[in-house]
């Protein structure tokens, strides 16, 4: 809150072209500015740094009167004791949530990016009426409809099953809305193009638009690849044993019970589910950063 | 002839008389192989439930009676007699009230401040937008251990600075100001980018003829960049006001609705009674889920109409 004065006017002083000009001068305002943005970003990053730091240190240390910030004597007990936890198999939850978010993720890049090309370039037969369900559905939130859609499950004969976390999801309203958005720019003569060169209408959607819609994808395919990595209310309706759970369920168990003073443990169970994620994030971060403007001010 | 086709219609017409423009079979064989799978299971599963909720919040839905009987407002009535429900909107309300306001107080700044640094921009942004990336329940994990009374981080530092500590999480009436906070951490990222995208389409005429004209830099940021970010303002709030309307997993994690029902969000009510129980009240859930719903979208409807703007640049 204190950052509310001081930056703003920081951003003005100088616009961005004179940036490199107004280096030589020390303007009072902008290195309060600076200062402030560099402390509001340490502060921002300290507790998933002391998360990763805690999760090499001992049950002692953890315990300790004095605690510490870094680890005395790292180790890597606290990861061992994780992995072989006889009652939270993690490697389960892992193999659980890489095949849904895996099947989810390709399923939604298809066929997001099949129904966004037919909506945006082909007219046809209640075109309108099912683009308005498209974007109502997108104003209703999970919590809304969880339970009928719990009640579907129960009677597709679903439920605890892994094929109940990935079926109703295998179509995203906001990815056929976010590829639409992206292929009506797209020009028609490249589809006119590849019909005169006697292309299917498929191939056309498969050698023609796909490529082009590359960027797109990335960002929608990390995004979702995210959503379902970290789903946590679905997942906690559908399943109710540990053989299907996934790796954001299951954890959730670290919260109670004698798991839950060990922090060494929590945190390191913690930053074992949040690694994937992070890497994905960390070689991809121009797409997330893209995906979230665009789809931010496209809304 | 090509171009006639793309944009030509394909209608029932043209699959009566295939002829009437090349390859318009194959168009319309097309979209309807290509559509009908997508939607069918779009609707099935995302469509459907939203009638199903509305439907069966007046019939009698339990699993010990497999009736159906139609039971008209008599769930709504009884929601309305329920304490934990108006204690579940009270404190849907608290967070929304609280965080909403913090996240966007916070991250326009920071924003603000991100647009200017030169170096290490992108290690900077990373900050900020790390903690959006990791799950929730890692999050709640994580945040069981930053307010530990004894061994957490939140209080080992305010005892550093001799500042009083807490036992933040088992108190009533700091608990839910806790899970704000620890939220607002999380989540700011994404809004910090949003305004970020939103300054960067300012054109930067706009600041150079203010400049030119030797406007101050407080009056060119009330006068320049607040209202010309009033697009990007007004979608951040509704976005995030709808997010935080739904908050669950932090109180659900990490305190069960407790200490008292302080954090016992709507959402959370939702699930307790429908789903995380051996008795589930299906139909009041269903119910509350109705009342959930009416309320986003009269927020929804009701801050895009404050929030219309009448220009563009």
């Amino acid at each position: 809150m204190g950052l509310l004065t001081p930056v703003p006017s920081r951003q003005i002083a100088s616009g961005a072209p004179a940036q490199a000009r107004g280096r030589l001068r020390i303007d009072p305002i902008n290195l309060v500015a600076g200062i402030a943005i560099w402390v509001a970003g340490i502060i921002m990053i300290t507790p998933l740094f002391w998360m990763l730091l805690s999760s090499f240190k001992s049950q002692a240390e953890i315990l300790q009167l004095n605690p510490t910030f870094f680890p005395l004597h790292p180790t890597l007990d606290a990861y061992r004791t994780v992995l072989n936890d006889p009652e939270i198999p993690l490697n389960v939850l892992f193999r659980n949530s890489i095949i849904v978010s895996t099947a989810v993720t390709a399923s939604v890049l298809f066929t997001s990016a099949l129904a966004g090309y037919v909506f945006a370039k082909f007219r046809f037969f209640g075109k309108g009426f099912l683009f308005v369900l498209i974007l109502s559905s997108l104003m209703v939130p999970f919590q809304v409809v969880v339970i009928p859609l719990y009640l579907i499950i129960r009677d597709l004969n679903l439920f605890n099953t892994l094929y109940a976390l990935i079926v109703p999801n295998l179509v995203s309203a906001f990815g056929i809305y976010l590829m639409r958005q992206f292929i009506e720019g797209l020009p028609n003569a490249l589809i006119e193009a590849g019909r005169i060169d006697g292309a299917s209408e498929f191939g056309i959607y498969w050698r023609i638009i796909l490529p082009q819609v590359i960027p797109a994808l990335t960002a929608l395919g990390i995004f979702t690849f995210k959503w379902m990595w970290n789903d946590y209310l679905w997942p906690l309706v559908a399943i109710n044993d540990l053989a299907h759970e996934t790796l954001a369920l299951g954890m959730s168990q670290f919260a109670v019970g004698q798991h839950g003073t060990l922090f060494n443990l929590t945190l390191a169970v913690a930053t074992l589910s949040a690694l994937p994620i992070v890497v994905l994030f960390l070689l991809f971060q121009r797409q997330f950063v893209q995906g979230i403007s665009l789809s931010g001010l496209k809304g | 002839m090509a171009s006639e086709g793309l944009r030509g219609k394909v209608s029932w017409i043209d699959r009566i008389r295939p002829d009437r423009a090349p390859g318009a079979r194959a168009r319309a064989l097309f979209v309807g192989v290509s559509l009908t799978p997508v939607m069918a299971v779009f609707i099935a599963f995302s469509i459907l439930p939203i009638f199903a909720v509305i439907a069966f919040s007046f019939f009698r839905y339990s699993f010990a009676f497999p009736d159906h009987t139609f039971h008209g407002w008599h769930y709504y009535e009884q929601l309305g007699a329920d304490p934990l429900f108006w204690n579940g909107l009270k404190r849907t309300a608290l967070f929304v009230l609280i965080a909403a306001p913090l996240n966007i107080v916070l991250s326009l700044p920071a924003a603000l401040g991100l647009q200017r640094v030169a170096r290490f921009k992108g290690t900077l942004r990373a900050f900020f937008f790390l903690p959006t990336v990791i799950s929730t329940v890692a999050v709640s994990l994580l945040g069981l251990a930053l307010y530990d009374p004894s061994t957490g981080l939140i209080n080992q530092m305010l005892s550093a600075l001799h500042l009083p500590i807490g036992h933040w999480l088992s108190d009533n009436t700091t608990a839910m100001p806790a899970l704000v906070v620890l939220a607002v951490w999380q989540d700011m990222g994404y809004n910090v980018i949003i305004f970020l995208a939103g300054l960067q389409a300012i054109p930067s005429d706009f600041y150079e003829a203010a400049r030119i004209d030797g406007a101050r830099r407080l009056s060119t940021f009330w006068h320049i960049t607040v209202p010309l970010l009033q697009r990007t303002t007004s979608f951040t709030v509704i976005l995030t006001v709808i997010s935080y309307l739904q908050v669950f997993t932090y109180q659900q994690v990490m305190l069960a609705g407790g200490p008292d029902d302080s954090t016992r969000t709507i959402s959370l009510y939702i699930y307790d009674i429908g789903i995380g129980t051996v008795t589930p009240l299906l139909s009041q859930a269903m119910a509350a889920a109705v009342v959930l719903l009416v309320v986003i979208l009269a927020i929804t409807l009701l801050q895009l109409r404050l929030a219309r703007v009448e220009w563009d640049y």
